[in-house]
């Protein structure tokens, strides 16, 4: 529970300073990466979208939007976070008598290694640590329908300004997005849930060029078998 | 009579032409897929240049965005599906073109990079992926200590291999963000003659960092 307490004040505290926290000064791309860390949005998917927000980019209004857009997302999650903790009354209590920590001091906490793990993880504060896990926590907690949800918040976001976002849904749970610009000019295919790619033979051979190939050889075949059969009618009344 | 004959001598020249005919097809439906990717592993070895296969239907965005860094070196930012780098790995003899961006479509033209991984050059986690079948043929002969070179535009970054890793494709892990300069590459394990769940990674660390002026 005192765990469980840490996590939550931790992210409040990150909202606090991405929500909260933003001056009147124009809103930049930082301020957007801030509000998704404080959503309780894994790691991978703030670089994704840090990454996409480097090499593509907005005016204050449309981070703005941005923002108010991750807000919406950041109520989904503490729902998942209720749902989670079910004896919690109130999620405010979790707010309460949250000690603090020491953003200098690095986690050590190695319970979740085995041998699948990265050797060297990142150098996280005891605070970002807990944040990723809550928001690891969250992801593996969350309904099909509530990851549904989420994104089509991101989805009514992107109209909002300019994107068209669509996402395919790929498995339980998993999910590809794609990203596109006003003139249908793909900028992003990002998976969600699933993020190892399929590297086996089989997309190989899903390759389309052997259709044609493969229909030719079918004609060929199907005429070769007429043909056998005709001659052998033919080469049976000669012999008659 | 004579249109007997006649009929004979078409038969016994027909009868080997259709009987040919039928064979080639045969042989041509049963060799494409191995000729495909005997040609695939023969580019591989000789490091050629694999042929791109056109990606029809699919409008890319080709902007890129280029930006001094705080110490003064510029980077660009590759627009999704470009081709940004080279993948140089002397040892295994491999020499590809880097993409970024990871859907299957992009796979078959290179060596794809996971768009939640760090742009080259910049400080975190940079993860390549490639079909085990082509690209990443030999990926697992490399042996720690072997380098691996990233060529950009902006830069050449040089890693060592450290070590290799085995993992299942819904464990995520391997793709995070880390603080450290790292290379993960990986491909699938175990299975070559269809789709596997299994994946091998190699995990190499940043030794040199070179930008342009």
């Amino acid at each position: 529970m005192k765990r469980l307490k840490r996590i939550i004040a931790a992210i409040t505290a990150v909202s606090f300073i991405a929500f909260g926290g933003i001056s009147a000064s124009a809103t930049t791309a930082d301020d957007v990466i801030a509000a998704a860390r404080g959503a309780g949005i894994l790691d991978t998917y703030v670089a994704q979208l840090e990454n996409f927000l480097r090499a593509n980019k907005f005016n204050s209004d449309q981070y703005d939007m941005m923002i108010d857009g991750l807000a919406n997302i950041r109520n989904i999650s503490m729902d998942v976070v209720r749902q989670y903790f079910p004896d919690a009354e109130s999620i405010d209590e979790f707010f309460v008598g949250y000690e603090g920590g020491s953003s200098d001091d690095t986690t050590d906490d190695s319970s979740d290694s085995d041998n699948t793990t990265p050797t060297t993880k990142p150098n996280l504060t005891k605070d970002e640590q807990t944040i990723q896990d809550m928001a690891q926590q969250i992801q593996d907690n969350m309904t099909n329908e509530q990851m549904l949800e989420a994104i089509q918040e991101v989805i009514d976001t992107g109209k909002k300004i300019g994107l068209d976002i669509t996402v395919e849904q790929t498995g339980d749970k998993s999910f590809t997005m794609t990203v596109k610009d006003k003139d249908g000019n793909v900028k992003l295919v990002a998976p969600i849930g699933k993020l190892v790619s399929t590297t086996g033979v089989e997309a190989q051979q899903q390759d389309g060029s052997f259709v044609p190939v493969a229909v030719i050889c079918t004609a060929v075949l199907a005429a070769g078998g007429i043909g056998a059969y005709v001659l052998s009618r033919k080469n049976r009344r000669i012999g008659e | 009579m004579p249109e007997n004959k006649k009929k004979g001598k078409a038969v016994l020249f027909l009868t080997p032409v259709t009987v040919l005919a039928v064979c080639a097809a045969i042989i041509t439906a049963m060799g494409y897929m191995p000729f495909k990717k005997a040609m695939n592993y023969t580019n591989v070895l000789f490091s050629a240049e694999i042929p791109h296969e056109e990606v029809s239907e699919i409008k890319y965005d080709t902007k890129e965005v280029e930006e001094e860094l705080d110490d003064g070196s510029k980077i660009v930012y590759p627009s999704f599906g470009a081709e940004y780098a080279t993948l140089k790995i002397e040892s295994i003899g491999l020499e590809a073109p880097v993409i970024w961006g990871d859907t299957s479509d992009l796979l078959q033209n290179g060596v794809c990079q996971y768009t939640g991984s760090a742009y080259i050059g910049l400080t975190g986690n940079v993860v390549l992926a490639a079909h085990c079948n082509t690209f990443f043929l030999d990926l697992g002969e490399m042996k720690p200590g072997d380098t691996a070179v990233l060529t950009t535009s902006y830069g050449e970054f040089t890693y060592r291999m450290t070590e290799q890793v085995f993992f299942k494709d819904t464990n995520n892990e391997y793709l995070y963000p880390t603080d450290d300069d790292r290379l993960t590459m990986y491909t699938c394990y175990g299975n070559l003659l269809g789709p596997t769940e299994d994946r091998l990674a190699v995990i190499c660390e940043l030794v040199e960092k070179k930008f342009y002026e």
